[in-house]
């Protein structure tokens, strides 16, 4: 995992070209294969693309991409959703039955739906995935947080924090919210994960971020459309990333839930 | 002797390392009797019911010792002849009559696989002898009451058909876990009352494992007193009351608040129980004892006899018993 | 006055939420139905100032809910709270806070009862900060020497509630009711949850610092022996009601109502046999949603009378200071 955030955080200063910038690509280097296949040559190690651009610096640029719109997308929805999941449990009634109902309507259209329906209305665009991303991944926060309160707040210690006296408020966020922390955070390394490959269909399917920008998703998309030809690397290799980064991140979540467990310590 | 255990040896071993969670226990239960086995939570004495039914599981592990069961070997069955015994000669109550019962079985359908896994009866006889289980146990209306499910029972009426269930196939001997602890006072009277004239009626012999000495005291024949994974003292239940030899004895009962008595400070025993990963090196007991001397911190104590017959501890100090003790 | 007193409490809670589960089948009809369980039924008793009052009984009597509705943990639907003169049932959170400085509670179950993502010194600060009754630098000195006197040592104050067996957290859970210095303790069966060696422990050092400290406390309890040692006054719950009450020599020496009686007889004892001789009771407690008709107790009552079926007992004065509610007395 740590290579990962590494390779996004610094290896645009290694890779061999900038496949934003126009100029430095050239039309004459298309489809050259990864550099141990024959005809294959260096220093494009993992071959080019159809425009002459190396895979593995795509990969690198687009790793970032993929990785913010995970990460940011989780920071949106899991806020939305661990907050509105803390208001239904811990307050219960008449609000606790509204948020839920609209979780309910909403769990009952597959994410993919919801999903493109909001992207086709929007521009394609990174801040635009993110609210498409929020809107539909809010609902397992709200409704994982919420379980999880119902049984906390009938604990003895939460009763003690209304006998001292303290406002629902800090309540909420000082004795219920840590004491939730550990499912949110495993829930959060399965959607950084989900919102990776979220963001990597709806690119794949020519919705998610512009063309300009290649995602992960994007270019696994445009190798699709050569797949058949023999052209096998411009796809393979940015999906292998992909599963290597949801790889990783899981592990990361099941490291920082030992981490927050002061039991474990 | 029905049961016979010797030198009984069960360990954990866990991430953190071994625990002795019974630590070469031996003693008998003759036919007819009652014997109580008392402690604190954590003191062997569940496991110690659990290794005699064959019941430990990992990381459990019964490490060494003899159990003779009426002659048998019981360390040396195999599963298959484990099960034929269970049930059928040791049957078990467990603490929890909300949970230790299946809720989606009809009492009727339980109390019947008892008697049809462990007796030859025919289903007609099956059913008239579940009615007879029902009304020893005192359930009113058993005939109605067999088709019912157990959340349609209280608390202490499930553990009434718990132990018509326990009675089913007239078994020699009974372990009782904390068959009482769950419930309240005016029902654990009720069911307290209810074991001893069924064990007495049918003549078999019940191991009552409880933390509640004032239940053995009037429950159990003989006593046996564990803390830390060993027995600490044994005897007769008059003299273990009456005459508490060790001094863990002595400050459980002093810390019992008598309803007879009028005193304005328990006696207690001061300090915890130790971990079981780091017991003292000397007596189990040594840091927490009134009367500890320099011995119990080195040297193990031996289980000896004290005034009376049949009445052991495991202390150096007790009952003035010359200095230096039994070196081991 | 006394320190408390409440009078003619009444809670219950609708087990059927909303409408449609209000509906059932009866009889091939659709009937609506309510379910309610009628958990405390008209409870008036005193606390006075310095006292202990004890509210013993089984499971299921109403005593927890007694004392978590006093403690306003839950909204009473009828009835009077009125602590040092002021009637406090139907004050806001907000009205209530000055109070929450002179009411505390120690809870049951000392595994439940302590955050445990909270350090024990954050625990035991964090009413005095709020309620602002120590300074930020001399905070952390007022819980450690808490700590201290409920018996633990100042370094484990930096260690979470899981390191600490059952006897040790429950000193903390009484240590953080200490912490704002309170006039009146609700104490929900604190040491039921414990070992027998422990549970004497922890009564030794609820009645030291209650002499201490001077608080007064309404103490919850199953278990009579353990109540006969800490109070000063006792309820008997059964219920929902309270069936008898008065100074504990008082019930203790002649125990007036049926109920107590043969609470008494049901207690096992170290000194031979006298339970497995007594009678006891008969039959287990009728469910809280269907109440009995007449006197609550009347169908586990070895003395019962016809009356007892149709109306309920009043209280009457036995002795000074005893009241007992049943028709025999």
């Amino acid at each position: 995992m740590l290579i990962v955030l590494l390779v996004a955080l610094f290896g645009p200063c290694f890779t061999v070209q900038n496949p934003y910038n126009l100029s430095a690509i050239s039309l004459s280097d298309a489809y050259k294969p990864p550099f141990w296949v024959e005809g294959g040559e260096l220093p494009f190690v993992l071959g080019t693309d159809q425009q002459g651009r190396d895979i593995l610096s795509a990969i690198v640029y687009g790793s970032r991409v993929s990785l913010v719109i995970g990460f940011l997308g989780v920071i949106f929805a899991g806020g939305i959703g661990v907050a509105l999941g803390l208001i239904a449990g811990y307050f219960g009634g008449k609000t606790d039955a509204l948020i839920m109902r609209l979780a309910d309507v909403q769990l009952s259209f597959p994410t993919m739906l919801i999903a493109l329906l909001l992207m086709s209305f929007f521009e394609q665009g990174v801040s635009n995935i993110l609210i498409a991303l929020a809107v539909v991944g809010w609902v397992r926060y709200a409704r994982t947080v919420r379980g999880e309160v119902l049984v906390v707040k009938k604990k003895e210690y939460v009763e003690a924090t209304k006998v001292i006296g303290l406002p629902n408020r800090q309540t909420l966020v000082k004795h219920v919210l840590p004491n939730v922390l550990t499912s949110i955070i495993v829930l959060s390394t399965i959607q950084i994960g989900n919102f990776i490959l979220t963001e990597a269909t709806l690119s794949f399917l020519g919705l998610g971020v512009p063309i300009t920008r290649p995602s992960l998703g994007m270019l696994c998309s445009n190798g699709f459309k050569v797949l058949y030809s023999g052209l096998w690397w411009v796809s393979i290799f940015p999906g292998l990333y992909i599963m290597l980064i949801v790889f990783g991140i899981n592990l990361l979540g099941d490291f920082l839930r030992d981490e927050f467990n002061p039991r474990l310590k | 002797m029905l049961l016979e255990v010797r030198n009984l040896k069960t360990f954990f071993h866990t991430f953190r390392g071994t625990v002795r969670a019974v630590d070469d226990v031996s003693f008998t239960i003759a036919k007819g009797e009652i014997l109580g086995i008392v402690g604190e939570s954590g003191c062997g004495k569940s496991v110690t019911g659990f290794s005699i039914m064959g019941l430990i599981e990992e990381p459990g592990k019964v490490a060494g010792g003899e159990i003779l069961f009426d002659g048998r070997r019981l360390l040396d069955l195999s599963d298959n002849q484990m099960n034929e015994i269970r049930g059928k000669e040791i049957s078990m109550i467990f603490q929890d009559p909300m949970t230790s019962l299946n809720p989606v079985y009809t009492i009727g359908e339980q109390i019947e696989e008892m008697l049809t896994l462990h007796s030859s009866l025919s289903p007609r006889e099956r059913r008239k002898r579940c009615v007879e289980l029902l009304r020893s146990v005192g359930i009113p209306n058993p005939e109605g009451r067999l088709n019912d499910y157990p959340h349609h029972f209280s608390g202490g009426m499930r553990q009434r058909v718990i132990i018509a269930i326990a009675l089913a196939a007239e078994p020699k001997l009974i372990v009782a876990d904390e068959p009482t602890t769950a419930l309240d006072v005016t029902i654990q009277a009720q069911i307290l009352k209810l074991m001893k004239a069924l064990v007495r009626e049918r003549n078999c012999s019940m191991m009552l494992i409880t933390h509640d000495l004032a239940v053995v005291s009037e429950m159990a024949d003989r006593i046996i007193v564990m803390y830390c994974g060993q027995i600490v003292e044994e005897g007769r239940a008059r003299d273990v009351i009456e005459n508490p030899s060790h001094p863990y004895t002595q400050g459980l009962i002093g810390s019992i608040p008598k309803l007879n008595e009028d005193k304005s400070r328990l006696e207690t025993i001061h300090g915890i129980v130790p971990n079981m990963f780091e017991l003292p090196e000397g007596c189990n007991f040594s840091p927490r004892c009134r009367f500890c001397r320099e011995i119990c911190f080195g040297v193990k104590p031996d289980f000896r006899l004290a005034n009376t017959e049949g009445h052991l501890i495991r202390c150096h100090s007790a009952c003035g018993v010359s200095e230096g003790g039994n070196e081991v | 006055m006394s320190l408390l007193e409440v009078t003619d409490l009444v809670q219950s809670f609708d087990l059927t939420r909303g409408f449609l589960a209000k509906l059932r089948f009866r009889g091939g009809r659709l009937v609506r139905e309510e379910r309610v369980v009628h958990a405390v039924n008209g409870v008036s008793f005193r606390v006075e100032r310095g006292k202990v009052l004890s509210l013993v009984g089984e499971s299921g009597c109403g005593k927890s809910t007694t004392a978590k509705t006093i403690i306003r943990l839950i909204d009473p639907k009828s009835g009077r709270i009125f602590y040092d003169g002021i009637d406090i049932t139907r004050f806001s959170p907000l009205e209530m806070r000055p109070f929450r400085k002179k009411m505390q509670m120690i809870f049951q179950d000392p595994f439940a009862s302590l955050n445990p993502r909270q350090k024990v010194v954050d625990i035991l600060q964090e009413p005095m900060i709020f309620h602002k009754l120590a300074t930020p630098t001399e905070v952390r000195e007022k819980a450690l020497s808490l700590l201290n006197r409920v018996g633990l040592r100042t370094e484990q104050a930096d260690r979470y509630p899981h390191q600490f067996s059952g006897g040790q957290r429950q000193r903390i859970g009484i240590a953080r009711a200490l912490a704002v210095e309170p006039e009146f303790i609700v104490a929900d069966e604190p040491v039921s949850a414990l070992d027998v060696s422990i549970q004497a422990q922890i009564l030794n050092l609820l009645m030291d610092l209650k002499d201490e400290f001077r608080f007064s406390c309404l103490f919850i309890a199953h278990d009579l022996s353990v109540v006969k040692h800490i109070s000063d006054d006792v309820g008997v719950m059964y219920l929902g009601k309270i069936v008898e009450k008065g100074s504990k020599k008082d019930v203790f020496a002649h125990p007036a109502h049926p109920y107590t009686k043969a609470l008494f007889a049901s207690v096992p004892s170290i000194s031979a046999g006298k339970m497995m001789s007594s009678k006891g009771i008969e039959g287990e407690i009728p469910s809280a949603i269907d109440l009995p008709n007449g006197c609550v107790f009347h169908d586990r009552c070895p003395s019962r009378k016809p009356v007892c079926h149709e109306e309920p007992p009043v209280e009457r004065e036995v002795e000074v200071g005893h009241f007992v509610a049943c028709h025999n007395v």
